[in-house]
């Protein structure tokens, strides 16, 4: 079964206990005689599996428990609760067979040596993952190529520009041809050329390995670029698995219909037909109820001069804000404070 | 075999990283020099007054002088650089990189890097151990020098676990980073051989924080002050600790909380 | 100034309690006058050195510990590393110098140890009931006086040694030598009493003397009247000379500082 799905988790829980403090020179007194300890549920009861060759991104507002989950995936934290299995092997156990064939990427942690070329490390990394000398130049010439590294590798790494780093940092990341990713912000902080680079490199690389890969970014365009399925954490519950665009039809209560009239409008008013987003010249958006999209633009064809009509899915940042404003929602009616922590 | 690669690439590494910082190399080999006069002009104050410490004659007492300087270059060329550096890599969290590496998380925490320059103290105090011999006009016999040599791997195997376990500690408090300073203060007592100490000091010395088998059991050792017995508990207490510190290690690996954003 | 300060020692507070650990840590580190009092101890089994029996020793030794505490000093760590990563380029746009930010924290950092100092204190004192200290009015008022000039020196000549990081890398290890002579000839290895008297003539004018010996001096009524006036003067003396050389030191490093930047 671990066979058909390189990951596989199950009723995931991953809790910190953390002490409160209260504010203030009181406060940092009063934890000063007594500490008073909190459960924070990091990842809660969280099951999915991932399959061969996926491109699974993780969407959530920061402290969701997407980093948690890569962690506990990648053999760094010990799950509190349930099961967490990658290519087969508990990956808490830390196997070398395991870790050999698995990489983290963490946007804001770097491993290469500050002082040294990146090929240094590189060099390090083949002897740690005992890479064959043939397959490291083989797999450095490929990497090279890829991530345009050639004029980079010889220059102190302190020497180099962020994006020139990440780019390093993902060679090193990658020089052992592991079959499972986690990329957690692989690109933050780069500018939108770099983003793209990296971007079109992931998905050269899943092409290439056929490897699986969970990705987590800030960026929304990362996700719709690279993934086909997302999975959506919120307060370290699980809201939604699946396709993409599914994931808007399931949550956008609406769908964007766009118009170009003809000629220009006389009088007669859009209002009526659904919420106006914009209206000028002759094109005008609206929001249209979802059930009602056929109907209102059957209706619309009909009375008023149209050229041309489409009917879009709304931006998916903006579905993706709706999903967790209805969980925060959900939690307010059950009578759950907002934060956990608290 | 594989694992004496890796050391071979860790060091060459490291002392690359190293030779970048040359600076470091004058005002090193300065202030080894000068913290060993600083530790012989504080003995021979002793001397002014009393013609033995504890029943050991100035050169006696120089010889472990000559041990101290050598286990500060070992701590501060071999661990200082390496477990030293686990609190802060476990405090910004890139220990997330030597945990998700296929090869021992010990090996590469304990045996990554070297400060070459730090070597300077080490061969010091070999120097200092030879000239106090000198003074003396002893010769050991082979059996003293492999009383010594045990002496000495068991001292480097106590030095070593006592700072992967203070290290550890870093896994639940992170804002521990002076801990290693701790055990420097406490190891100003090494300086001295430990029979200068009395009642609760000694015994807090020989066997809470066993700084005696640091610096005066190895030069008892080779003055032929030390009985088989007290070899054979010193090279237990050595394996003892080693494995006591690497379950405590690993233990203390469980409670990672992998720092990030 | 005083509404500053009081925000600056509030914060400093905050960040102290919050460091706790830490500090508790850093004081324990401070235990070398107890190794240096346990060596003397048992040299002095056989009879007095010097003038000094066990319980002299102990006498001594017990308040050195407790005047290192509470004139313990860690600006140069700070203050090298802001200069050399440019940290200190924001400190200087504020409208207040930088020292008194340093001055603040230090404060509140031996309102913390003294909270934790005067239990121990009154515990070492039922372990050794025999300590013996000269009590006086003069004395203890002369007592205060030097252990505020003890800590003034000690963190103005580290704060100067500090400046020395704007023109070179090696400001900590020029530093390390002074703390070593501090530890060497203020008292900590031997008093200066043991030392021969030829280098105990010259150690008595050293700025070393006056930033942890002399408070413990003043107390231990082996000084004559003399001696405390000579010591006083040499004592103000060395104050000022550090706040002198602080303030030239500083307005050439700033200068320094805004020509080269960090």
């Amino acid at each position: 079964m671990s066979n058909n799905f390189p990951i596989h988790v199950e009723h995931l829980c991953k809790y910190y206990s953390v002490h409160q403090k209260e504010s203030g020179l009181a406060g940092s007194l009063k934890s000063f005689v007594r500490r008073k300890y909190t459960d924070v549920k990091a990842v809660d009861d969280v099951s999915f599996t991932i399959g061969a060759g996926e491109i699974v991104g993780f969407l959530g507002p920061n402290g969701a428990g997407k980093t948690t989950t890569l962690k506990v995936l990648s053999g760094l934290l010990y799950p509190t609760r349930g099961v967490a299995r990658v290519l087969g092997f508990t990956p808490s156990e830390r196997r070398a067979a395991f870790l050999r064939q698995i990489t983290l990427v963490m946007g804001q942690k770097q491993q290469l040596s500050w002082d040294l070329p990146a090929l240094e490390t590189f060099l390090v990394n083949a002897a740690i993952y005992e890479i064959p000398d043939d397959q490291f130049k083989k797999t450095m010439r490929e990497l090279t190529e890829l991530l345009e590294l050639a004029p980079l590798l010889k220059k102190q790494v302190r020497k180099l520009s962020l994006g020139e780093r990440m780019k390093c940092e993902l060679a090193a990341a990658l020089l052992h041809r592991p079959q499972v990713l986690f990329l957690d912000e692989p690109t933050i902080g780069l500018d939108v050329t770099m983003q793209t680079k990296i971007r079109q490199f992931v998905c050269d690389y899943n092409e290439r390995y056929g490897a699986t890969i969970i990705l987590t970014s800030h960026y929304m365009a990362d996700v719709t670029a690279l993934c086909q399925r997302v999975i959506v954490i919120d307060h370290g519950k699980l809201l939604y698995d699946g396709d993409l665009r599914a994931l808007a039809e399931k949550i956008a209560p609406h769908k964007l219909i766009r118009v170009e009239f003809s000629q220009p409008l006389n009088g007669q008013r859009l209002e009526e037909y659904g919420e106006v987003v914009s209206a000028r010249d002759q094109h005008a958006e609206l929001l249209i109820p979802r059930d009602a999209t056929s109907d209102v633009a059957a209706r619309m064809l009909a009375q008023l001069p149209i050229a041309d009509v489409t009917i879009e899915e709304p931006p998916i940042e903006d579905v993706i804000t709706r999903v967790f404003e209805q969980a925060a929602k959900a939690r307010a009616e059950r009578g759950e404070k907002d934060e956990d922590e608290e | 075999m594989r694992y004496l690669k890796l050391l071979t690439i860790f060091y060459k590494n490291s002392i690359l990283k190293e030779l970048e910082y040359r600076v470091n190399f004058l005002s090193n080999a300065f202030m080894s020099v000068f913290w060993l006069v600083w530790g012989i002009v504080g003995v021979s104050i002793f001397f002014l007054h009393r013609d033995t410490m504890g029943d050991w004659t100035y050169p006696e007492v120089l010889m472990v002088v000559g041990l101290f300087t050598f286990f500060t270059g070992v701590m501060e060329s071999l661990l200082r650089p390496n477990v030293g550096a686990v609190i802060e890599q476990i405090r910004d969290g890139t220990f997330d990189f030597v945990l998700t590496k296929p090869v021992n998380a010990q090996f590469i925490a304990s045996l990554r890097s070297i400060v070459i320059w730090r070597l300077v103290d080490v061969i010091i105090g070999i120097a200092v151990i030879v000239y106090a011999l000198g003074q003396l006009h002893v010769t050991p016999t082979p059996t003293q020098i492999g009383f010594f040599l045990v002496m000495i791997a068991s001292a480097v195997a106590i030095v070593y676990s006592i700072w992967l376990v203070m290290v550890s500690f870093a896994f639940w408090f992170v804002k521990i980073d002076n801990i290693t300073e701790l055990f420097y203060a406490f190891y100003e007592a090494g300086r001295y051989p430990v029979t200068i100490y009395r009642g609760v000091v000694r015994v807090l010395l020989t066997f809470i924080v066993p700084i005696a088998f640091i610096t005066t059991f190895p030069a008892s050792a080779l003055l032929g002050r030390i009985d088989p017995t007290t070899t054979i508990i010193g090279f237990v207490f050595a394996i003892g600790s080693f494995i006591a510190s690497n379950r405590f290690w690993n233990f203390a690996l469980r409670y990672y909380s992998s720092a990030s954003s | 100034m005083l509404r500053k300060y009081s925000a600056l020692l509030r914060r400093a507070m905050g960040l102290m309690l919050e460091y706790r650990a830490s500090i508790v840590i850093w004081m324990l580190t401070g235990v070398m006058p107890l190794v240096m009092l346990a060596v003397w101890f048992s040299l002095a089994e056989g009879g007095p050195i010097a003038g000094y029996s066990q319980n002299d020793f102990v006498s001594y030794y017990l308040l050195m510990t407790l005047v290192r505490q509470l004139t313990n000093v860690w600006v140069i760590w700070e203050l090298d590393y802001e200069i050399r990563h440019g940290d200190l380029s924001i400190k200087l746009l504020h409208p207040i110098n930088p020292i008194h930010e340093y001055i603040a924290s230090h404060l509140a950092d031996k309102a913390f140890r003294l909270w934790i100092l005067v239990p121990l204190a009154l515990v070492a004192w039922l372990i050794f009931p025999t300590i013996h200290y000269d009590v006086t009015p003069i004395t203890l008022t002369l007592f205060f006086g030097a252990l505020a000039a003890a800590w003034i020196l000690r963190f103005l000549s580290q704060y100067c040694f500090g400046i020395l990081a704007f023109w070179i890398s090696q400001a900590i290890t020029l530093n390390e030598i002074w703390f070593a002579g501090m530890l060497m000839l203020g008292g900590v290895v031997a008093p200066l009493d043991l030392f021969p008297d030829q280098v105990r003539v010259i150690a008595n004018y050293l700025p070393f003397r006056f930033m942890l010996s002399f408070p413990v001096e003043i107390v231990s009524g082996r000084l004559t009247p003399t001696d405390l006036l000579v010591g006083s003067i040499a004592m103000i003396f060395w104050v000022a000379f550090f706040v002198v050389l602080y303030r030239w030191l500083w307005s050439r490093g700033i200068r320094q500082f805004s020509a080269f930047g960090a």
